[in-house]
């Protein structure tokens, strides 16, 4: 791919992005909202809230088995919208797109169902130092039931994935890898076209969390390669309370069911029962039938932009960003990866990542502090957590300016 | 005192003031200065040994953790001392709870933390600080809910400890 990143960045009218998001024109403290807590939660475009708006609106029923012409409207939308999501993650088919709550529920479903049938007593389950917690405890609790172990991939102080430790941390007894596509809190982009052939030529099934991925750059399951790939809805433009689980087809329809109910069964008696195939069988009950809606709008407002030129965009504000904050006497960034996402985690100096977080409110700027739900890696650096920017491709250089000028108040005053 | 709406609700506004967050409603430079002293300098600074009474507490969500020391003499509060992990208004909080504190009776002691708690929690319907001494810099927190908990965590470890 030849870029050429400055007329790319001319190229993205961010005046233009940001009028979609309307959120974005609000005051907070008496200052104009400067959101930089996007790994936390991307703020959504009109296009997604006026889909919500419309669903509720016109189109509200109960989906599937209804006869009636809402109920027919609504189940379309809601099969429409698991089209736009698998186009979205590069999915070959849709139905091996699962809509769960969010990222955590759909690697508790694996966890539960797949894991529990392939885990067990003296296996090896492989994650990273830099996972969410998410990734790391629903595995904590299957090794716990099942007598395996969760074993660690170590990282280097750039914040990267030791890829050395990494042959021989893959051995005949781990059955899975479940590794981040990019750490929330460092920002790193894992190698993950590297890394699963190599466990896949070891038969090690892989799960990626894409969580932090899908906001920023395209991705592809089938060209990746993972056996399971998660993501959540609220943090690429989509509402809260949706996300995907995205499996090989055959590896799904042969787990057992995660929860049981309605829509997700084949035929029910009390002398038994027999389940659906995917994607119904691991959705069970009334689902969040608007936010699979509102994830589908999302999706497809995402595709709609310049990939390419956001990129370059995205790129531009954490190196302009990273130099800036760099600037600051006493601030220290963690997480320098040669390849990264728009997201900076720093701390600075005698000051307690918390009271940076309430000063910079003051001046409303929102970042997020603390451990960010990586306490692994925290303690990897010693440290208790840090303060950390997260910038998206709505975000602009000014916003860098009053996040760093804020941060020099708060040096001055608490320093 | 400006008060405005935000889409949280009632706030004081700060872009007015000059010392956000560690300082701010009646006279905002007072406030300031006693919680920056309390917060570099802190009173009460490290654990007894011996001591009569020891405990922890923490917050979960923000990483706070309060390690906290007493001496009595006859009833009373000799001595207080504490280790603080966390921010400065958790360290000024410790600080300016065993300067308000030390001296009292156990219940005496125990009913100020009682009032404390209630005011940063706006659960008290005459806003009397008295008896509180310099903690009342501390009734700005109140403009910062996620912050509040910070402020309260060293006088609910203490009163948890006094109920025991």
């Amino acid at each position: 791919m030849i870029l050429d990143k400055d007329s790319l960045v001319s190229q993205w009218d961010v005046a233009q992005v940001r009028a979609e998001f309307p959120i974005l024109g609000q005051t907070v403290n008496g200052h104009p909202l400067v959101y930089l807590d996007n790994a936390a939660t991307s703020q959504k475009p009109r296009a997604v809230i006026e889909r919500l708006d419309r669903y509720y609106r016109t189109e509200n029923a109960n989906i599937h088995r209804g006869v009636h012409a809402l109920s027919q409207e609504a189940t379309a939308a809601y099969e429409a919208a698991r089209e736009s999501v698998a186009r979205f993650i590069g999915a070959p088919e849709a139905r091996s797109c699962i809509f769960t709550r969010n990222a955590t529920e759909a690697i508790n479903l694996v966890a539960a169902t797949w894991g529990r049938e392939h885990i067990g007593a003296g296996d090896e389950i492989l994650v990273s130092e830099m996972e969410h917690h998410a990734n790391i405890v629903p595995w904590q609790m299957l090794a716990e039931q099942v007598g395996a172990t969760v074993t660690v991939i170590p990282i280097n102080d750039r914040g990267e994935l030791d890829l050395d430790a990494l042959p021989a941390l893959l051995t005949s007894r781990t059955k899975l890898l479940a590794l981040c596509h990019v750490s929330n809190s460092l920002g790193t982009i894992n190698p993950v076209e590297q890394i699963i052939p190599l466990a896949k030529a070891k038969g090690i099934t892989v799960l990626i969390d894409g969580a932090q991925s899908t906001a920023h750059f395209p991705v592809n399951v089938a060209t990746l390669g993972c056996d399971f790939f998660v993501f959540s809805g609220h943090k690429v433009c989509g509402p809260t309370g949706i996300g995907v689980l995205w499996g090989k087809p055959d590896l799904l329809n042969a787990m057992p069911p995660y929860q049981g109910g309605g829509d997700m069964i084949d035929r029910v008696s009390f002398a038994g029962t027999t389940f659906r195939q995917i994607p119904e069988r691991f959705e069970a009950g009334t689902p969040h039938i608007a936010g699979a809606i509102g994830l589908g709008a999302a999706a497809e407002y995402l595709m709609g932009l310049d990939q390419q030129a956001l990129a370059a965009y995205e790129h531009e504000l954490l190196t302009y960003a990273t130099e800036q904050l760099q600037a600051i006497d006493g601030l220290q960034i963690y997480g320098e990866a040669a390849h990264k996402v728009s997201v900076i985690s720093f701390t600075l100096a005698g000051i307690h990542p918390n009271d940076i977080g309430t000063m910079l409110d003051v001046d409303g700027i929102a970042i997020r502090t603390g451990h960010h739900c990586t306490m692994p890696l925290w303690a990897r650096f010693g440290l208790e957590g840090s303060t950390r920017a997260s910038f998206a491709f709505y975000n602009t250089l000014a916003e860098v300016d009053a996040l760093t000028a804020s941060l020099r108040k708060v040096q001055k005053l608490l320093g | 005192m400006a008060l405005r709406w935000s889409a949280r609700g009632p706030v004081v506004d700060m872009a007015a003031e000059s010392g956000p967050l560690l300082g701010m409603t009646d006279d905002p430079e007072l406030y300031r200065e006693i919680l920056l002293d309390h917060g570099q300098h802190p009173r009460g600074d490290g654990l007894l040994d011996p001591c009569d009474l020891a405990t922890e507490g923490s917050n979960a969500d923000t990483g706070d953790v309060v390690r906290l020391t007493v001496r009595l003499a006859e009833g009373q509060i000799a001595e207080m001392g504490f280790t603080a992990e966390g921010s400065a208004v958790l360290r000024a909080s410790c600080s300016l709870m065993t300067e308000a504190l030390t001296g009292q009776s156990t219940v005496e002691a125990a009913a100020k933390a009682d009032q404390f708690m209630a005011l940063l929690r706006g659960e008290s319907d005459d806003d009397n600080w008295d008896g509180l001494g310099d903690a009342v810099a501390l009734r700005g927190i109140r403009q910062f809910p996620a912050r509040v908990r910070c402020a309260i965590l060293p006088w609910r470890t203490f009163a948890r400890l006094i109920a025991q």
